[in-house]
């Protein structure tokens, strides 16, 4: 259903918009490693990445 | 390497983009769509990605950390919004034939050539900065491949010397091929999509090229790169935002520019709505497109990285991209990236240029020609489609030369990223009016300029004049002490907002005041009747989808007028295939008609906001047709009071038809009194008179019997005892037959009593009761029948007997004594018996034929002495013979006797 899809999208919108601005960046804005990737650089890209997986699974056609 | 190699380079790259254009617009003629493609439109709208990106975002990063990334975190996290508002942007664009952001605004707030020019400004200064960029980056390229490791070459002396000026002449070239060739009403090039889809593919191959050499063949992978550059004393720092100098605010503010960014400039809004061929691809582009930009932006932080440990300061780090390759000798991968970096800035500056040309000179030429009467009329200086596209070849000559300036004189001493932030800055000051235009209807024209104007100027007081006076264009008072001395207004601290970047203390000021200014002039104004109607059409889009478009105002216009206009501006072979495509699609024939309805006004109002933007479309259709203009309450209201003022009139025409009727019959029954109350008087004056006539001679007879009664011979006694028995039964008759008369009268309503009446005997016998009058009179009668039979008819036996006997005794009365002659005759005619009683008496005059009927009428025989009778005989006969249905009428000349006629139906059905 499109309004059921709308409600989702906007969710991750919201849901990210929260994740990629301080202060909820600022937790990740520290100092450390993971797996010898710095720890801003990974979780911006991760986040990013999780974004990008979200909405295509969200607009996937459903057979 | 040689200036040549990388000039033939370009050349080459350049020749393959016409290429795949011209290839793409020959598919598309033949009806092949090549663009027709989400993936080619997510490809596409990655215009987004310029040199800022490519060589920009490395610089960016040196001194900055990540914060380089928020430039593109801010698009992805508003492609999942995508859904709801990059469709509404499409629906609302391809309804209204929309074709760039100014003609966007300006036609939500009441198609208002004000916006358009504002909002043009606005992009047009606001962007030269980010084009300018575009040419610095190519001219920097170029002279890091010619001049690596040499010092820097001197300052040219003259302008043709000057490689930057070479690069904006050929781009701006370049961008009047592509841009320009023709004039498609829907301003859809597939050629340039595709073509710049295909410099996507080759900036992101490029720079994934240079960022693998980087990261694997200088480094041993992410890890090293990432451990080295963290003990390296100068890259330690860039790995935090707090270390890098950015702040949580900067940092927000930067996501909040980026966001409004990938909706409102220009180029993105031209290739993600103008240029969109499907509403279906967005949902795909929701997921590419973020992906696009998180795969380019990989490698920039470590390639950052690496320069700044490889060269410690000594190279610009803008440059080094080109830098890196080049300082280990893979000068092939070096032009590659070249190429991919003059990529990005070719298609950057193709398509805003493109779409900054359109919105010029739809929004700021062509209204000033219409209002100079310079264009839109025949034999006109600037007329025809031919000179559109001059006119777009000429701003973008402009725009180019702008941004050379720019570059020259202010830009050299930034680096790519700040410049370009210039631009974000600008732009987003479109985003409330932008915003609101498709969510909030009751945002007003007055609200848009207000908010626009202040947010402008604030942008334009607190970033590029600063700058400019920085550089010494202007003078430098005003951004050390404030504007007039006032420390308050100091462009780099606000009202007091010290410590922050100039970026994000503009945006944050120009926003605020903005956004704070269209709500609060928009609540306390009032809305024009066509920004009403636009406002419901943007807001409420899916409404209007399919559907007429509703245009409250009634116009009309000359077919000529209107063909002759369209003919102007969008050739004659489009004209004449837009009419037939109007004829086929609703049924009609122009030919036929002289005056063009609203209907098709506006769609041609709209086929033409296609060429020359909506405000300047609205501006051309006003000179030639005739308006109608009424507000929306007043339509409401006509409305109202016609449906009631119809209701109101049928009720009234119906009680006045009543009343009229009404009328008739109380004048009728008016007349009918006043007629009976005369005949009343008239009747009594008679009966009084007829009365007092016999009565006198009574009287008088009586009196001389009394007085002379011995001195009388008998005989004479014997006369006048006689006389006096026959006034006494003239007296009685009359008194019986004024009874007679109110008694049938007062019957009249109701029917005779039906008894079979078989007439010929009725009048035989009638007859015969008569005889001894007859015979004293010497009058002879005789009765005629035709046949034997057939005279039985349904009627009242007491009243035709009167009828009969009243009718002989008025023969008997007229017909000459000895040898009068009284015959009935009986005759069938159809459905009815004749009874026919002549006499051969005196006759009656014609001029006296209907007065006999009358009540009271005697004729006066002053040659035959006074009248016989009482004068109602006939009226009586009369009246009985019609209320059978009936009959009477009297046939006579003077001399020859007369003749009384009964008709009477054999049956009354």
């Amino acid at each position: 259903m499109a309004d059921d899809r709308s409600s989702k999208l906007l969710l991750v919108f919201l849901a990210f918009a929260v994740l990629l601005n301080f202060p909820v960046l600022d937790l990740a804005d520290r100092p450390g490693a993971f797996n010898g990737i710095p720890r801003l650089y990974f979780y911006l890209f991760f986040v990013w990445l999780v974004l990008i997986v979200a909405v295509g699974l969200i607009v996937r056609k459903k057979k | 390497m040689g200036l040549s190699l990388v000039i033939g380079c370009s050349l080459a790259y350049i020749s393959l983009l016409f290429f795949i254009a011209w290839w793409v617009d020959r598919l598309a003629e033949r009806g092949v769509s090549v663009v027709k493609n989400p993936y080619v439109y997510a490809l596409s709208l990655a215009v987004y990605c310029t040199a800022w990106t490519f060589f920009g975002s490395v610089g960016r990063a040196t001194t900055g950390g990540l914060s380089f990334l928020g430039v593109y975190l801010g698009p992805s996290l508003l492609a999942p919004l995508w859904y709801m508002l990059l469709r509404k942007m499409i629906l609302i664009s391809k309804n209204q034939r929309i074709t760039s952001i100014a003609d966007f605004i300006s036609s939500r707030y009441g198609k208002s050539a004000t916006l358009g020019v504002i909002v043009t400004l606005i992009a047009v200064l606001g962007i030269v900065p980010y084009i300018s960029i575009q040419l610095k980056a190519v001219t920097f390229g170029i002279n890091t491949l010619t001049h690596f490791g040499q010092s820097p070459p001197p300052p040219p002396q003259a302008i043709w010397l000057d490689s930057g000026f070479w690069v904006a002449v050929s781009m701006a070239l370049f961008t009047v091929f592509f841009g320009t060739r023709k004039l498609d009403p829907n301003e859809r090039h597939e050629g340039l999509v595709a073509a710049v889809a295909f410099e996507s593919i080759i900036k992101l191959g490029a720079f994934l090229g240079v960022g693998i050499f980087v990261t694997f063949g200088l480094y041993h992978g992410f890890a090293d790169l990432f451990s080295q550059a963290e003990a390296h004393e100068a890259t330690a720092r860039m790995f935090s935002l707090e270390g890098s100098g950015v702040t949580p605010f900067s940092w927000n503010i930067l996501m909040v520019l980026s966001l409004f960014a990938i909706m409102l400039l220009p180029r993105q809004f031209h290739i993600s709505v103008v240029e969109n061929t499907s509403s279906r691809h967005i949902s795909k582009a929701m997921w590419i497109f973020p992906l696009y930009l998180l795969l380019i932006n990989i490698f920039v932080f470590p390639v950052a990285l690496a320069g700044k440990m490889l060269f410690d300061g000594s190279v610009h780090p803008d440059t080094y991209v080109l830098s890196l390759p080049l300082a280990r000798g893979a000068n092939w991968l070096a032009l590659a990236a070249f190429i991919g970096g003059f990529s990005a800035a070719t298609s950057m500056v193709v398509v805003e240029a493109t779409a900054l040309s359109i919105m010029f000179s739809n929004h700021i030429v062509v209204p000033l020609l219409i209002k100079t009467r310079s264009i839109g009329r025949s034999g006109d200086l600037v007329s025809g489609a031919n000179r559109l596209l001059d006119i777009r070849r000429v701003s973008i000559l402009i725009l180019l030369f702008l941004a050379y300036w720019y570059q020259k004189s202010v830009g050299s001493t930034y680096d790519l990223v700040s410049v370009g932030l210039i631009s974000f800055t600008a732009v987003a000051q479109l985003a409330p009016a932008f915003i609101g235009a498709m969510y909030w209807k009751r945002a007003t024209h007055q609200g848009a300029v207000t908010g626009l104007l202040v947010g402008f100027l604030v942008w334009a007081y607190c970033l590029p004049l600063p700058s400019m006076a920085l550089a010494g264009i202007i003078p430098r008072g005003f951004v050390d002490n404030g504007l007039f001395g006032i420390g308050l207004l100091k462009p780099y601290a606000l009202f007091g907002m010290a410590g922050v970047d100039p970026i994000t203390h503009a945006a944050f000021w120009s926003l605020l005041l903005n956004a704070w200014l269209y709500c609060i002039v928009s609540i306390n104004t009032k809305s024009s009747t066509l920004n009403l109607t636009q406002a419901d059409l943007f807001v409420n889009i899916h409404k209007y989808i399919g559907g007429q478009d509703s245009d409250v105002l009634k116009r009309e216009a000359k077919i000529g007028d209107l063909r002759n206009l369209l003919n102007r501006f969008l050739g004659e072979n489009r004209t004449i295939a837009l009419f037939r495509e109007y004829e086929a699609a609703n049924g009609i024939s122009i030919e036929n008609h002289k005056v063009a309805q609203a209907d098709l006004v506006n769609f041609a109002e709209t086929q033409l906001s296609g060429a020359i933007g909506s405000a300047s479309a609205r501006l051309v259709m006003d000179s030639i047709v005739k308006e109608e203009t009424i507000t929306l309450d007043e339509v409401m209201r006509i409305l109202e009071q016609t449906r009631e003022a119809v209701e109101h009139s049928r009720t009234m025409e119906e009680k006045n038809a009543e009343l009229k009727a009404l009328t008739l019959q109380l004048t009728a029954a008016n007349d009918q009194l006043k007629h009976l109350d005369r005949l009343k008087a008239d009747f009594i004056t008679t009966v009084t008179h007829e009365l007092r006539t016999p009565l006198t001679s009574i009287r008088s007879l009586t009196k001389i019997i009394l007085d002379y009664r011995s001195e009388l011979p008998e005989e004479k006694i014997r006369e006048y005892l006689h006389i006096l028995v026959s006034e006494s039964d003239r007296v009685s008759r009359l008194i019986n037959q004024v009874l007679d008369l109110e008694k049938i009268q007062g019957e009249a309503a109701t029917a005779p009593a039906r008894q079979t009446i078989e007439l010929a005997d009725m009048v035989a016998r009638t007859a015969a009761g008569m005889e001894q009058l007859f015979r004293e009179k010497q009058v002879s009668f005789s009765l005629e029948k035709e046949t034997v039979e057939g005279f039985e008819l349904p009627g009242d036996h007491d009243r035709l007997v009167q009828v009969i006997t009243n009718l002989l005794s008025n023969a008997l009365k007229f017909a000459p004594a000895g040898h009068g002659q009284v015959t009935a005759s009986l005759q069938r005619q159809n459905d009815a018996v004749l009874l026919r009683i002549r006499d051969n008496g005196p006759g009656i005059a014609p001029d006296k034929q209907t007065l006999i009927f009358e009540k009271f009428t005697q004729l006066s025989r002053r040659e035959t002495g006074k009248p016989e009778g009482s004068g109602l005989g006939l009226y009586i006969t009369k009246t009985i013979v019609e209320q059978h249905g009936g009959q009477l009428r009297v046939e006579s000349r003077p001399g020859e006797g007369a003749m009384f006629e009964v008709r009477l139906p054999l049956n009354l059905g």
